[in-house]
């Protein structure tokens, strides 16, 4: 048992929970944090650094969630955060304890990492999760052999069976960790006088963390220049092959590790009976795609059918809210500002939360059963011919939630050529930004009409998403042709074993992931809305003097009631059109007018630039300003009440499916560029991204108005 | 009058923010160099 330490008495105490995917840390995590969780970047990398607070009889504790890695030998990205942050140097940030998670039928591969944590002389408790899987499958545990070997403390749990997590609980809140020393003398495999020499330029005191910066430091660049030269310098020197001391070290390591399990384990059954059922017809070459496609289809038939009536109780009441709010304020540009910009942008955010926490809701469960990985064993070989790797189907489906995500999950395909085709085509898959477009618009033009179980306009949007991914795949396999490398690539995924959903972490997923949305994309979606409420309410002021002043004098030569509002209606557009943005649209109008698009659809494109998540807010905002204050129509009825000057709807068939695959392939989201730029570290492939797909979205988009119309 | 000057510096805090947003980005965002690979 560790003494507490001055700073774990005087600070919240640091918890890391560290172990191979899959192994159920982020369900502990879940279960210790509960609500009290915070999503931040590591520094240096952008992947998501998952933090919580766990309050225990009167204590906080603060509890990190680490990317899932097989050992201390980093390769990917994910890898190197968490090597990263149990072997940084300064004290102050390293976690003062970690909770090594280990799955109870895959215990060798759970102890090689454990034992390399040992050895870098880490406060350490291993949980063995789990255990009910170990129990259905006839293996037993001696954890008393574990402890006697290893000599840290060893919890059995089933965190998903709620089994066990107030023991750990009780072993973070005793501080019940153990600092064992070591496992495996590194000695043995690297010359002490070079451990020496790391650990005094370094100051440390230990020679698995010394071997640890000799092997990567030099290639970490979060370490300075001088001191990765110094490194380097240190083994061309010594001319010491660092490779093979990392082979021996694995192979002395695995000896050991191997006799511990023959004490420890029980009896092991061999697990090849269990995966020849649900797998043989999830993986079949025919009925595993049948099975795919028709959980899709259920997804966004559940995405239509069980959001609409929250979103039509959303609509309304922003739609009345605005109305109010016009009746009660005093008449003046600000009372204009909450009425017309303000509050149907907020509305514009909120009316989307049911639908985009049911697409995370759906995601996290396929996750979180393990059919996800059965999902990349199964389109690996669809994914070849097309220059992407098994592994793209994480970020391609990820992408259907966010492209961001996406592009970042692509950090796990070693090989750079199929890395970059799946950056470049992940924004090609339609994410939740696009759905609200989608929506309004299948609203306003594909009848709501049902064949059998399958509903009309659920199959519009799937044909959608269907016509992301041909273009994920046509631009894949363009790109694969255009593209050189010598590279090899292969496949290599852990099925994890089948498991209900935990619902309690799917609500929790569902439930954050709305939270940033309105959080994250709701603060930009509200600027927007209110710059271009001003400019859509002001203009060049002797043009709006002059529209307002012809309006007045028409006004005044009005007969009846009906004249009188026709002109106020007439003066409102003028208004617009002669507005800052409405200059701006009709700008660009000779160049979208071969889409079937005006200048105010144009408005939205503008704004849609910035993040395509806008154009209903937009839109909402475009129709709201001038009208009649009384009026509180929703966004789809006054969508539908735009008249061309031919009679015709502005939102006819050919118009609106034009606009839906505009959003389909254009690259409007300025943050995905920042993050292929990051990724890629660069200009040049966001630059060649945004070319292409814009250049996509408006010649098909072309395409489809002209056939239409 | 007042009112024009609630808009104005909303209008301010609104530009503020998006520029921030899409023009700066703290450099603890950069990306890893195992990602630039060639």
């Amino acid at each position: 048992m560790t003494v507490p330490t001055m700073s774990s008495v005087t600070k919240t105490p640091k918890v890391a929970i560290i172990g191979n995917p899959n192994v159920g840390k982020s369900t502990i995590f879940n279960q210790l944090t509960g609500l009290n969780q915070k999503i931040g970047n590591y520094p240096g990398v952008t992947v998501d650094k998952k933090t919580g607070t766990m309050n225990y009889h009167g204590s906080s504790y603060e509890i990190i969630d680490l990317p899932g890695t097989y050992s201390l030998y980093p390769n990917s990205e994910d890898e190197v955060i968490a090597h990263r942050v149990l072997n940084q140097l300064s004290e102050s940030e390293k976690p003062e304890f970690v909770l090594m998670v280990i799955d109870s039928s895959q215990l060798s591969r759970g102890l090689f990492l454990a034992t390399q944590l040992i050895d870098l002389g880490l406060s350490l408790a291993i949980v063995l999760n789990m255990a009910d899987l170990a129990t259905k499958r006839n293996i037993g545990i001696k954890t008393f052999e574990i402890f006697k070997a290893l000599g840290v403390p060893i919890l059995s749990t089933d965190a998903r069976g709620e089994k066990g997590l107030d023991q750990i609980r009780d072993l973070i809140h005793n501080r019940n960790f153990s600092k064992k020393g070591s496992f495996l003398a590194i000695e043995e495999v690297v010359p002490i006088g070079l451990l020496e020499e790391v650990m005094a330029k370094f100051g440390m005191t230990n020679t698995y963390q010394a071997y640890q910066m000799l092997r990567f430091g030099r290639v970490d660049k979060i370490i300075a220049q001088e001191d990765r030269d110094w490194i380097k310098d240190k083994l061309e020197g010594l001319n010491f092959d660092l490779e093979a001391a990392q082979l021996e070290e694995t192979k002395i390591r695995y000896r050991k590790i191997t006799t511990i399990v023959e004490h420890a384990v029980l009896k092991e059954v061999s697990t090849i009976k269990e995966k020849s059922g649900l797998d043989s017809l999830f993986l079949h070459p025919i009925w595993g795609y049948v099975i795919f496609t028709a959980i899709l289809l259920i997804i966004f038939q559940a995405i239509f059918a069980w959001a609409s009536v929250p979103m039509d109780l959303i609509d309304g009441f922003f739609a009345e809210m605005s109305g109010k709010v016009s009746d009660l304020l005093p008449d003046g540009p600000f009372s204009s500002l909450i009425a017309e910009g303000i509050i149907p942008g907020i509305g514009g955010v909120v009316i989307f939360i049911p639908q985009i926490a049911l697409l995370f809701g759906f995601l996290a469960i396929l996750e979180d059963t393990g059919y996800m990985s059965r999902v990349v064993f199964l389109m690996d070989r669809w994914m070849r011919p097309f220059g992407l790797h098994g592994k793209s189907v994480v970020p391609l489906v990820s992408g259907v939630a966010c492209a961001i995500p996406g592009i970042m999950a692509a950090r796990n395909i070693g090989n750079w050529k199929e890395k970059i085709i799946t950056i470049m085509v992940t924004p090609l898959m339609s994410c939740s930004a696009r759905l609200p477009v989608y929506v309004i618009l299948i609203g306003l033009v594909v009848p709501d009409r049902s064949f059998g179980f399958v509903n009309l306009q659920a199959l519009t949007l799937l044909g959608l998403y269907i016509l992301g991914i041909v273009g994920v795949l046509g631009t894949a396999f363009l790109l694969k042709i255009i593209l050189k490398t010598t590279e090899k690539s292969y496949l290599m995924v852990e099925l994890p074993s089948y498991r209900a959903p935990r619902w309690w972490d799917v609500v929790l997923t569902m439930y954050n992931k709305s939270k940033t949305f309105v959080l994250e994309a709701g603060k930009v979606i509200l600027a927007i809305s209110v710059i271009l409420w001003v400019l859509a309410s002001y203009g060049p002021p002797a043009k709006m003097d002059e529209v307002r002043a012809a309006g007045e004098a028409k006004l005044a030569l009005a007969a009846t009631p009906e004249a009188e509002e026709q002109i106020v209606s007439e003066t409102s557009s003028q208004l617009l059109e002669n507005s800052f943005v409405g200059i701006m649209g009709r700008a660009i109008e000779p160049v979208i007018r071969p889409l079937g698009y005006d200048w105010k659809i144009g408005i939205a494109l503008i704004a849609s630039f910035a993040a395509r998540e806008v154009f209903v807010s937009t839109i909402a905002t475009i129709y709201s300003i001038g009208g009649d204050p009384d009026n509180d129509l929703t966004i789809r009825e006054k969508l539908n009440q735009q008249i061309r000057p031919d009679g015709d709807k502005v939102y006819n068939t050919a118009t609106a499916f034009s606009l839906m695959i505009f959003y389909a392939f254009a690259m409007q989201c300025m943050s995905t560029l920042a993050v292929v730029y990051r990724e890629t570290k660069g200009w040049k492939w966001p630059l060649i991204q945004t070319v292409y797909m814009t250049a996509l979205a408006y010649l098909s988009a072309l395409l489809v108005y002209q056939v239409l119309s | 009058m007042v009112q024009e000057i609630v808009v104005g510096i909303l209008v301010l805090a609104a530009l503020g923010y998006l520029v921030k947003k899409f023009f700066f980005k703290s450099k603890g965002e950069a990306g890893c160099d195992k990602c630039a690979k060639p």
